[in-house]
C-alpha cells in the first residue's frame, strides 16, 4: 500500500513532558496495575468486571438503539442496580425490562440488554462504554457513532446466492462464523462512488476483516483487508446501474461472537489526510483536504491510496486553544499507547450529505515549515531554524529528507518524528549527523556512509 | 554432478519431465521417451474386474485417439545437398599468422567443411585424404588430427572429389618449432584439464569434500594451487617422484598399474601419460603462477544445420591472456543437452541420431565454456502452414521451416476452449460455457474468450497456485498460532497482484524487498522460508534470474561463468535482512538493519559489495534497503535475465516445455530451443511495461498455442519444437476440481468456507489424498518440479477403485443422481449434457447412441439402476484420457 502522505516534523520541542494521558490509556494502567496486584498471592479475590461485548458495537445519531453487552463479573443479576455509561455524555443507556405480565407486576430488567440513546450533537467517531456495577467499573469497549442509519445482519446470507439486502447509505452490524463469509447486496447508480468501510480493529473485534466487491455476476471488483492500524476500505465508482454484492470474512474465516464488525456502504464523504498536518492554537489557517466524494473538490493530481486518485479542497479551519489536561481526542482511528503524546483535535468536515469522519490536526509548538524538495540528498540539505515543526511528506516511494540546522556545543534538542503514531502506515527512520567544518566554513569529508 | 555442494543439481534430473502424446503413433524402431501414464490404459482392462458393468467396447468408444495410426516415414533431413562448390580447412587459429605447433606434444584438429550448391555446408573432415608436403615435418591421421614429428615448414593438402567427379582441394600451412624441446609445462596449464578431462576431479570422485580415498583434487581443477599443494606435499611425497617418474603413485594408479578404485583412466604411454610423466621428470613445478592463463575458448563451428546420423568434427581453440592460441580439443570436455538428439566423443566429434530437432554441445575447457548447435531437420515436405496470428508464430513456423517439420493442423473450438480454460483458468469449462462457445459465430471469439478468461478471478487463483508453491508459502504453526494468518495473507497478496495485474517487477518487489509483517507487507512470507542471505538469493536467482547459483556457493559454477565472488556479491544483497518478533509466533517482522551491504568470499577472505550478476558492485548507503536496488538492477530493461526467465516460465505453464528447459537452469551451456522466440517474447514483455497478462494473452493467441495435440505423419517425435500441443495430466488441484464439476459433488476443505475449490487453497496444509497422490507440491523449493505431471499407480486405483471417488460419483445430489431423477428429458440431451460437462465436446453419434443404449438397458433393471447406470458413465469418462488430460 502506498500512502504518500506522512507528518514528519522535525522540531525543538519546549514543553512540559507531564504529558496528559487520555483517559482511555489511564484506565487501561490502572486495570492492569489492579491485575497485578490480583495476581499476587496476597490480593483479594476481588472481582474485577470485564466487559467483552457490546453488540451491536455502534449507533445512529439520533436515534436509541438496542444493545447486550457480555463480560465477565459484570454482574448482571436483575436485583442489583447495573448501568451502562458513556465516554460522552450525550450517549446514555437504559436497562431494558420485560413487558409486565400483568399491571400489578413491576417490569424486569433482562440481563445484559440496553437501550442506548444517541443525542443528535454527539460528534461522529469512536466512543467508550462502560459497565458499572458492584464491583465498580468495567473495562471499556469502543462504541461507534455514525449518521447512517443502522441494521442487524440476518444472518443466511453466507453464499452470493443469498446475499442480505442493504440499502446505500447504511450501515450494518454484524458477526461472522467460521470457514464462512458475509453477503450483502446494495444497488448503486453508473458513475455513483461508493465507499465500503468495514470498522472491526478500532472497535475491538478479534476479526481481521476483509471485504471483496463484486458485481451481480459474481465477478470480483475490488478487495480490501485491514493493515497495520487500518480497517478495510473499498472505494469504486460504480460501472453501471445495478446492484453489487460486498463479502465480508476474517482473513483466515474464522468466528464467533468476538468476530464482530460494522459495514458502511455510502457515499459520504470520507477525509484522507490534511496538510499541513499541525497548526498553531488559536489561529486559523488554510489547510487542504485530501479525500473521496468532498464537495466542490478538484482531483488530487498525482496523489492515490490504493490506486485510487483522491480529490482534494482548500479550507479555513479555525485551531482551538490548546485544551489543559487531556489534549488526544478519541477519534476515529486506531490509538495506540504511543499514539497519546500527540496533542491536537480532531476536524470534521460538515457538509449536507452529513459530517465526515474526524481527521487529527497536531498543535503546532514551534513554527510550521514546510518541506521543500529537493532536499533528498545530503548534500542537498534543507536548511531550518529552530525551534521549528517542519511538515512533509514521505512523496513518491523510498523518499529522504534532509534538513540542517545550526547548534551550539552544550545546547539540547529533542527531535522527534511524528508519523507512525498519527496512524499512517509508515515507519520512520531518524538519523542526525555532524557536519564539522575547516577554517574556511566548507563542510570536511562528507561522510559517504552513515 | 553428484557432489554435496549442489543439491540442486541433482533435483535437475528430477524435474525433466516428457509428456506423451495422446496418440498411439509411436515409433516402432525405438519405445517412446516417455511411457504412457497408468491410468490411461487401466480403464478397459479393470473395467470388468472393478464393476463389470461396462462392456469392454464400450469404453473403448469413448476413449480418445481417433484416426489411424500413421505409418513412421524415414527422416529425409537435410536433402539433396546438390553438387560440391568448393571445401576449406580450418584450424581455428588463423588469427594469429601461420599456423605454430611448439614440442613434439602439441595437437592441432583441423575440419574440413564442403561447401554445396544447395547452400548446405557438410563436415568432411573423416572424408578427405589428407597429404603434407614436405614430409617429415607433421603427420595428418585420417580424423584431421595434426601431430607434429620435426621441425619446419610444411602444407597440409585435403582433397576430395565432388558427386559429380571435379575433384576439389583445400590448403594450410604450418610449422613445427622446437621439436626436441618441449617447453616447460605448467602445472594448471597443462596438467589441471588433464584430470579434469579423465574426471579425476569430478564432484563424485577425488573433488567431493574430503576427497577420495584420502586424496583430494579440487572440483573441476578450479583451485589448482591446492591440487599442486595435494599433489607434491601430501601422503610423505610418494605422489610423485621425481627420480622415477614412472613409479609415482599418481602415474600408476591413473594408468591402473596398481589397483586404483577409479580404474584405469589412461593407458601407459598414451599423450596424457607422456605430459604427467614429463611434468614429473622436469622437477614437478607449480610452473611460473604469473604465466598465461586461458581468457576464453571458442568452438568451431558454432551452430550448423545436420543431418540426421551424420557428424560433426569440433575444434576448440583456448585463447589466452597473453593473445596465443592453442588446440585443446582433445582435452576439453564434452556433453550434449539432448542425448537422444546427439553423441558426442570425447575427442569432439559429434554424431546425430535419426531424431530431429535442436541439440547443444557443451565445452568446458577450465573454468570457460563453450556451446555448439546442431540444428537436425526432418526435412519434410511442408505445403501449407496454418495462417500465423502474431509474432510467435511468425517465430515458430520459421523454425519449423527450417527443420522441415510440418506443425500439426489447428486444434477445433472444443478442444482450444478446454485447453485454454484449463490453462488460464485452472478449471474446465462449464457445459453452458462451451455450448455457447460452440454456437458462437464471431471469428474473434477465442481472443475474447482469452480476455474473458484473464480477467476473471479464476486466472488469479490459478496462477496464484502456481506463485504461492515456488515461494513457498507453506504453514508454519507456533504456540498459539495455527499458521494460518502468514500463509493466507501471503496468498490473498499473491493472488490480488495477479487479478489487478500489477507489473511483474513491482510484483517481484513486493517480495523480495518485503519489509514489516505479514499483515502490512505480506511478502514477508517468503523470508520465513528462506531462512538466510545464501538461501534468498540462491531463491531469487532461481526464481527471477533462471539461474542456479547454488554450485558457486562452494566452488565455481562448473557450467557457467559464475564464480564464488558472483555468488557472494549476490548474497550481499540480503546481509542487512534483519528480523524480529510479530505480533504473532510464528510470524516476524522483516526490516533492514542499517549498515553497508557486503559479504565476505569465504576462497579468499574479501569483502564482496552487493552486485547483480554479471554487474559492477555497488556503493549502496548504510540507511538505504540494498534489496530495493536489487530489484532495481533485476527490472532495467537491459536485464538480460529477468523478462525472459519470467517469460521462458510462462511459456512452460502453457506449453509444458520451456524453451529453455528446465525453466530456472538458463545458461549458455543450455540455450533456449528457439532463441530468437525467446528474445522476441521477452522484448514485449519489458515493451508492455512487465505486463504479466499481456504474455498470456500472447502466447495464448497463437496459432502455435492453439494447434491440434493430435500428431501427423512426422512430427509425433517432436518435443521441443511445438509443432503440435503436447497434452499434459491436469495439475492435481485442477483435476480435483474437475472431478468434482463433472460428478456434481464438493470436497470440503476445512479453514476455508464451504465452496473453496482445490485451485483456490491458499497454502499447501489441506490434507487431501488425492491432491498428494496426484503431485501437489508441498511448497518446499524454489522449483517448479516439485509439482509433478508423472503417472503413479496409486493414481490409477484412486481414480478407478476408492471410496472416495464412489462417494463423489454417487453422491444424492450428484450429476448421476439428477441425471437419473430428471425424467422430463430425453436421454439423448442427458448424454449431450455428460460429454460437455466431462469433455468439453459433444458425443460423436457413435459415442451418444453406446451411452444412450447401455443407460437405456440398465434402466429397464430397476429404478436404483438408472442412477447406477449415470454413475458408470461419469465413471468411465473421468477414467478416459481425454479428460484427464489437457490436450
Amino acid at each position: 500500500m502506498s500512502f504518500p502522505q506522512v507528518f514528519c516534523a522535525a522540531a525543538c520541542l519546549v514543553r512540559s513532558f507531564a504529558v496528559p494521558t487520555a483517559d482511555r490509556l489511564r484506565r487501561a494502567v490502572l486495570a492492569v496495575g489492579l491485575l497485578i496486584v490480583l495476581a499476587s498471592p496476597l490480593g483479594a479475590q476481588l472481582p474485577m468486571p470485564r466487559l467483552h461485548q457490546i453488540f451491536p458495537p455502534g449507533g445512529q445519531l439520533g436515534t436509541s438503539v438496542d444493545v447486550t453487552i457480555r463480560g465477565l463479573d459484570l454482574d448482571a443479576d436483575p436485583e442489583t442496580a447495573q448501568e451502562l455509561v458513556f465516554s460522552h455524555p450525550g450517549i446514555t443507556a437504559e436497562r431494558k425490562v420485560t413487558s409486565p405480565p400483568s399491571s400489578e407486576t413491576e417490569p424486569q430488567p433482562l440481563p445484559g440488554q440496553f437501550v442506548v440513546t444517541i443525542d443528535g450533537d454527539v460528534p461522529v467517531g469512536t466512543h467508550e462504554a462502560r459497565v458499572r456495577g458492584r464491583y465498580g467499573l468495567s473495562t471499556p469497549r469502543p462504541f461507534s457513532v455514525g449518521n447512517l442509519p443502522e441494521v442487524l445482519e440476518q444472518g443466511s446470507n453466507n453464499s452470493l446466492e443469498s446475499p442480505m439486502p442493504l440499502e446505500l447509505n447504511s450501515v450494518v452490524n454484524g458477526r461472522t462464523s467460521g470457514d464462512s463469509y458475509d453477503v450483502y447486496r446494495f444497488t448503486a447508480s453508473a458513475g455513483q462512488r461508493v465507499l465500503l468501510q468495514c470498522e472491526a480493529l478500532r472497535l475491538d473485534s478479534r476479526m481481521d476483516a476483509t471485504m471483496t466487491l463484486r458485481n451481480a455476476a459474481g465477478e470480483q471488483l475490488a478487495y480490501s483487508r485491514s493493515a497495520r492500524r487500518s480497517e478495510p476500505m473499498i472505494d469504486f465508482t460504480a460501472p453501471a446501474d445495478g446492484s453489487y454484492l460486498v463479502q465480508v470474512y476474517d482473513s483466515t474465516y474464522r468466528g464467533g461472537e468476538p468476530f464482530f464488525y460494522r459495514l458502511a456502504v455510502s457515499t459520504q464523504p470520507h477525509l484522507d489526510f490534511v496538510f499541513p498536518p499541525a497548526g498553531t492554537p488559536g489561529t486559523t489557517g488554510t489547510f487542504t483536504l485530501y479525500g473521496r466524494n468532498l464537495p466542490a473538490a478538484t482531483p488530487a493530481e498525482g496523489v492515490a491510496v490504493d490506486g485510487v486518485a483522491l480529490q482534494k479542497t482548500e479550507v479555513e479551519i479555525p485551531i482551538p486553544a490548546e485544551p489543559q489536561g487531556s489534549g488526544v481526542p478519541l477519534s476515529g482511528r486506531f490509538l495506540g499507547p504511543s499514539d497519546m503524546r500527540a496533542r491536537g483535535f480532531e476536524y470534521r468536515m460538515k457538509t449536507p450529505a452529513g459530517s465526515s469522519n474526524p481527521l487529527f490536526i497536531s498543535f503546532a509548538t514551534a513554527a510550521v515549515i514546510p518541506e521543500q524538495e529537493p532536499n533528498d540528498d545530503r548534500n542537498r540539505t534543507q536548511p531550518i531554524t529552530v525551534p521549528c515543526e517542519v511538515v512533509g511528506q514521505f512523496f513518491a516511494s523510498r523518499d529522504r529528507d534532509w534538513f540542517s540546522f545550526q547548534a551550539k556545543r552544550g545546547e539540547r534538542f529533542a527531535v522527534e518524528v511524528f508519523s507512525q503514531r498519527r496512524g499512517l502506515p509508515t515507519d520512520p527512520f531518524l538519523l542526525v549527523q555532524h557536519v564539522s567544518t575547516d577554517e574556511q566554513g566548507e563542510p570536511t569529508k562528507p561522510p559517504t556512509r552513515g | 554432478m553428484t557432489d554435496q555442494g549442489m543439491p540442486a543439481c541433482l533435483v535437475i534430473t528430477g524435474c525433466r519431465r516428457r509428456y506423451a502424446g495422446s496418440s498411439p503413433n509411436w515409433r516402432k524402431r525405438r519405445p517412446p521417451a516417455a511411457s504412457l501414464p497408468t491410468v490411461a490404459v487401466v480403464p478397459h482392462r479393470l473395467s470388468t474386474i472393478f464393476c463389470g458393468i461396462i462392456p469392454v467396447g464400450m469404453v473403448a468408444v469413448l476413449l480418445l485417439g481417433s484416426g489411424a495410426a500413421a505409418e513412421s516415414v524415414q527422416p529425409i533431413g537435410l536433402g539433396d545437398p546438390g553438387a560440391l562448390l568448393s571445401i576449406s580447412i580450418e584450424s581455428g587459429r588463423d588469427g594469429d599468422g601461420p599456423l605454430l605447433l611448439i614440442g613434439n606434444e602439441s595437437r592441432q584438429q583441423v575440419i574440413v567443411t564442403g561447401d554445396y550448391a544447395s547452400g548446405q555446408k557438410r563436415d568432411l573432415s573423416r572424408s578427405v585424404t589428407y597429404g603434407v608436403e614436405p614430409a617429415g615435418v607433421v603427420a595428418v591421421d585420417p580424423s584431421g588430427l595434426v601431430t607434429p614429428q620435426g621441425n619446419g615448414t610444411a602444407t597440409i593438402r585435403a582433397s576430395v572429389s565432388g558427386n559429380d567427379g571435379e575433384p576439389h582441394d583445400a590448403t594450410v600451412q604450418l610449422s613445427v618449432e622446437s621439436f626436441d624441446r618441449n617447453p616447460a609445462i605448467n602445472f594448471p596449464n597443462q596438467v589441471v584439464p588433464i584430470f579434469t578431462k579423465l574426471q579425476c576431479n569430478s564432484g563424485g570422485c577425488h573433488a567431493k569434500s574430503g576427497g577420495q580415498n584420502g586424496f583430494r583434487l579440487s572440483l573441476l581443477g578450479f583451485e589448482p594451487q591446492e591440487d599442486f599443494e595435494h599433489l607434491s606435499r601430501e601422503a610423505r611425497g610418494r605422489r610423485l617422484n621425481l627420480a622415477a617418474p614412472d613409479l609415482s603413485l599418481l602415474l600408476r594408479k591413473a594408468a591402473g598399474v596398481v589397483p586404483h578404485g577409479g580404474g584405469a583412466r589412461m593407458e601407459v604411454g598414451s599423450p596424457n601419460y607422456r605430459l604427467v610423466r614429463r611434468w614429473i621428470a622436469e622437477g614437478a613445478s607449480y610452473g611460473d603462477p604469473e604465466a598465461r592463463r586461458v581468457s576464453d575458448i571458442e568452438v568451431l563451428p558454432r551452430v550448423r544445420m545436420m543431418g540426421p546420423e551424420s557428424q560433426q568434427q569440433l575444434v576448440v581453440i583456448a585463447r589466452y591472456t597473453d593473445g596465443s592460441t592453442e588446440d585443446v580439443t582433445a582435452t576439453a570436455q564434452y556433453e550434449a543437452n539432448v542425448k537422444e538428439l546427439a553423441e558426442v566423443t570425447d575427442r569432439g566429434l559429434v554424431t546425430t541420431t535419426d531424431q530431429t530437432g535442436d541439440v547443444a554441445v557443451m565445452v568446458r575447457y577450465q573454468s570457460h565454456v563453450g556451446v555448439f548447435r546442431a540444428t537436425i531437420p526432418l526435412g519434410a515436405p511442408i505445403e501449407t502452414m496454418p495462417p500465423e496470428h502474431n509474432v510467435v508464430d511468425e517465430k515458430v513456423f520459421k523454425k519449423l521451416r527450417l527443420l522441415g517439420l510440418p506443425p500439426s493442423e489447428p486444434c477445433d473450438d472444443a478442444t482450444f476452449l478446454r485447453r485454454v480454460t484449463i490453462d488460464i483458468a485452472g478449471r474446465l469449462p462449464t457445459g453452458e460455457e462451451t455450448a455457447a462457445f460452440l454456437a458462437d459465430q464471431d471469428a474473434a471469439k477465442r481472443d475474447r474468450q482469452i480476455d474473458q478468461l484473464l480477467a476473471s478471478g479464476d486466472y488469479a487463483d490459478n496462477f496464484a497456485k502456481k506463485w504461492a508453491a515456488i515461494f513457498r508459502n507453506k504453514r508454519v504453526t507456533a504456540a498459539g498460532d495455527d499458521g494460518r494468518h502468514g500463509t493466507y495473507a501471503f496468498h490473498a497478496w499473491i493472488r490480488q497482484s495477479l487479478h489487478e495485474n500489477r507489473p511483474y517487477d513491482e510484483f517481484v518487489r513486493g517480495v523480495l524487498a518485503a519489509s514489516g509483517d505479514a499483515k502490512e507487507s505480506p511478502g514477508v512470507i517468503w523470508y520465513r522460508a528462506v531462512c538466510d542471505a545464501n538461501a534468498q538469493a540462491e531463491d531469487a536467482a532461481q526464481l527471477f534470474l533462471g539461474t542456479r547459483m547454488q554450485c558457486a556457493q562452494c566452488h565455481h559454477h562448473p557450467f557457467e561463468k559464475w564464480s564464488q565472488r558472483d555468488y557472494y556479491s549476490l548474497t550481499s544483497f540480503f546481509s542487512q535482512v534483519d528480523r524480529k518478533p510479530a505480533s504473532l509466533p510464528a510470524e516476524e517482522r522483516i526490516f533492514h538493519r542499517r549498515g553497508v551491504a557486503s559479504a565476505v568470499n569465504p576462497r579468499d577472505n574479501q569483502t564482496v559489495l552487493p552486485a547483480g550478476l554479471g554487474s559492477e558492485p555497488m556503493e549502496i548507503p548504510a540507511e538505504e534497503d540494498p534489496r530495493q536496488r536489487l530489484v532495481d538492477w533485476m527490472s532495467t530493461p537491459d536485464n538480460p535475465y529477468f523478462a525472459r526467465t519470467l517469460a521462458n516460465r510462462y511459456w512452460k505453464h502453457f506449453f509444458s516445455r520451456g524453451l529453455v528447459e528446465p525453466e530456472d537452469d538458463m545458461r549458455q551451456t543450455n540455450p533456449a530451443t528457439n532463441p530468437e522466440l525467446l528474445d522476441t517474447l521477452a522484448e514485449h514483455f519489458i515493451d508492455s511495461g512487465f505486463d504479466m497478462k499481456d504474455l498470456i494473452r500472447k502466447i495464448c493467441r497463437s496459432q502455435t498455442y492453439q494447434l491440434s495435440s493430435l500428431p501427423n505423419e512426422y512430427n509425433a517425435d517432436d518435443l521441443q519444437n511445438f509443432s503440435r500441443y503436447y497434452p499434459k495430466r491436469l495439475p492435481a488441484e485442477v483435476l480435483l476440481d474437475a472431478v468434482d464439476a463433472v460428478a456434481g459433488s464438493e470436497t470440503r476443505f476445512p479453514g476455508v468456507p464451504a465452496g473453496t475449490r482445490a485451485v483456490q487453497l491458499p497454502d499447501s496444509g489441506f490434507r487431501s489424498h488425492f491432491l498428494t497422490v496426484f503431485g501437489r507440491p508441498e511448497g518446499d523449493s524454489a522449483c517448479e518440479c516439485e509439482r509433478t505431471g508423472e503417472a503413479n499407480l496409486a493414481q490409477g486405483l484412486h481414480l478407478l477403485n476408492s471410496a472416495d471417488m464412489m462417494s463423489k460419483l454417487s453422491a444424492d445430489g450428484g450429476l448421476a443422481a439428477q441425471l437419473a431423477a430428471d425424467s422430463e428429458r430425453e436421454i439423448r440431451g442427458k448424454v449431450r449434457d455428460l460429454y460437455l460437462a466431462a469433455l468439453s465436446r459433444l458425443p460423436t453419434d457413435d459415442e451418444a447412441v453406446t451411452v444412450a443404449e447401455f443407460v437405456t438397458h440398465k434402466s429397464q433393471q430397476g429404478e436404483a439402476d438408472t442412477k447406477r447406470a449415470f454413475e458408470d458413465v461419469l465413471w468411465a469418462l473421468i477414467n478416459t484420457k481425454e479428460f484427464l488430460f489437457n490436450h
